[in-house]
């Protein structure tokens, strides 16, 4: 897999902590914001991204 | 490497993961648990998937009846359904009724990026929106599927046919996504208002289509005209709301010849069976298409049968990916077929053969009860000149083209284009084709 895929997958994951921090905000605006990144960055790794370890997932099929 | 390109058993991998994940969702849904009750959690889910009873457009009606708006197979709280997708309702049974998450919204916009993506919308690009905007999928979709990669400074679709030409000329954009009825529109209305296309618009690259099938003289003659290649991607609101194929680098027609559309299998799984033995079938042959959806959190659904009528070409292209395909431009629906004397005709054949012999200038068909109780075809034909000898040769010219093609023998009349229905009535949208077989028996 290449490196570029990776980092990005990763970089994502990171960015959904925050999103998770975020989502505690008072404001509804702040709230809604890291709803929708959140969502943004798990529809990125489902629709584009290669996960990882599909082929550590697939060598042990 | 991009997800499009994996290798298949990679991609294979993918599925069984994620579909696995998805029949645990789902076992405690109320629309799915007793479909599921058999399937064990152990094993290959893809294998598991195959016993699963397909769904079809009754049942999805029959749940969101019962419970409005989006039945029992919402997967997630009503409050987390961020925007809805509707089909048309032109079948008459009613619209289906479709939630996303926000989820679900972003992933139909990535998703359907792949088809601008792959027509050649790179990083910021401007592209040309022809569609409108409702809650049918494919303008909410598509819209983000461009700006997943690209941007969109100008809508059109809002704006009559030359004032979309005069918006186009000042975009400049390296694309535009339209229908089949709208591209040619505005292809007619710049040789009416003498707008020069190729000069007008020197970026233009790709031209992306969908929703009507075409004949592969039409697809040239846009290529031609637009100075631009021509791209298709399919979608189904049921099931994918966002479109779920769509045609490789290589184009709609390639070589002379209908090129295909690679199925993004990575976040869906795609059976194309034999419509009544629900076998699939094999490379080159003809199916109805299921979809089975893998990542989609409000409404998603297993075995969905679309009524879509598709050709399958195998999972080999010269791109080098190796998704399953089908034929592009070819795609029709089953409910538009006709069974005449057992034989399983489609009324878009009909017409391409008829269109195909030179003498033609319009015709009605009906199948009816014959005199004798049995299916008839009648066909009523306007020639392009009147006289016996044209007729003869016509009528020998039609019924040895049905014969092959169909094995059906029509019955023929010719008369005047003007007693035929799309002359006296033109502002209703006649089919060519009607049957009235079940008014006959009624009778
Ligand atoms: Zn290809």
């Amino acid at each position: 897999m290449s490196a570029v895929n990776e980092t990005a997958w990763r970089r994502l994951d990171e960015l959904r902590t925050i999103c998770a921090d975020l989502a505690a905000d008072q404001d509804d605006a702040v709230r809604m914001f890291a709803l929708r990144v959140d969502a943004m960055a798990r529809a990125l790794k489902d629709s584009v991204l290669v996960p990882p370890d599909l082929e550590k997932d697939h060598d042990s099929e | 490497m991009s997800v499009d390109h994996l290798p298949r058993e990679q991609l294979r991998a993918l599925q069984s993961r994620k579909l696995g994940a998805q029949i645990e969702r789902l076992r405690s849904n109320p629309f799915y648990k007793a479909r599921l009750a058999n399937i064990a959690s152990k094993g290959s889910p893809l294998d598991a998937l195959k016993s699963i009873e397909p769904i079809d457009k009754h049942q999805l009606l029959t749940d969101q009846n019962a419970e409005p708006p989006y039945g029992q197979r919402l997967n997630v709280p009503k409050r987390d359904v961020a925007m809805t997708h509707t089909t048309a309702g032109t079948s008459g049974l009613g619209q289906e009724i479709h939630g996303l998450t926000w989820r679900d919204v972003e992933a139909a916009g990535y998703l359907s990026s792949f088809a601008f993506r792959w027509a050649g919308l790179r990083y910021g690009d401007p592209a040309a929106f022809n569609v409108g905007f409702s809650n049918s999928s494919g303008g909410n979709a598509m819209l983000r599927g461009i700006q997943a990669v690209g941007n969109t400074p100008y809508l059109i679709a809002q704006a009559g046919f030359e004032e979309r030409l005069s918006i186009l000329a000042k975009a400049d954009p390296v694309g535009m996504y339209g229908t089949p009825s709208a591209i040619n529109g505005l292809l007619r209305t710049a040789r009416d208002i003498g707008f020069d296309i190729r000069r007008n618009l020197p970026s233009l690259k790709f031209l992306l289509t969908s929703a009507e099938p075409f004949p592969i003289e039409w697809a040239l003659r846009m290529e031609e005209a637009w100075g631009a290649r021509l791209f298709e991607d399919y979608g189904a609101t049921q099931s994918a709301s966002s479109i779920c194929a769509s045609c490789c680098e290589r184009g709609a027609v390639v070589d002379g010849q209908r090129g295909h559309m690679h199925l993004f299998e990575w976040s869906f799984v795609f059976e194309i069976l034999d419509p009544e033995t629900r076998e699939p079938v094999r490379d080159g042959e003809w199916g109805e298409l299921f979809i089975t959806t893998l990542d989609k959190e409000a409404s998603p659904l297993l075995r969905f049968g679309t009524r879509d009528r598709v050709k399958y070409t195998g999972t080999r292209c010269g791109c080098g990916r190796e998704l399953m395909c089908i034929e592009s431009g070819s795609i029709t629906r089953y409910d538009d077929m006709m069974k005449i004397k057992g034989q399983n005709v489609w009324p878009a054949d009909m017409e391409k053969a008829l269109f195909g012999l030179a003498e033609v200038r319009e015709f009605s068909g009906e199948v009816a009860i014959g005199p004798k109780g049995r299916d008839e075809l009648y066909l009523r034909v306007a020639l392009t000149e009147r006289g016996e000898a044209l007729e003869k040769r016509a009528a020998d010219d039609i019924r040895a083209a049905f014969k092959a093609q169909f094995n059906v023998s029509p019955v023929l009349t010719f008369v005047d284009v003007t007693e035929l229905p799309q002359w006296t009535t033109p502002e209703k949208k006649s089919r060519r084709f009607v049957d009235t077989r079940q008014k006959g028996l009624a009778q």
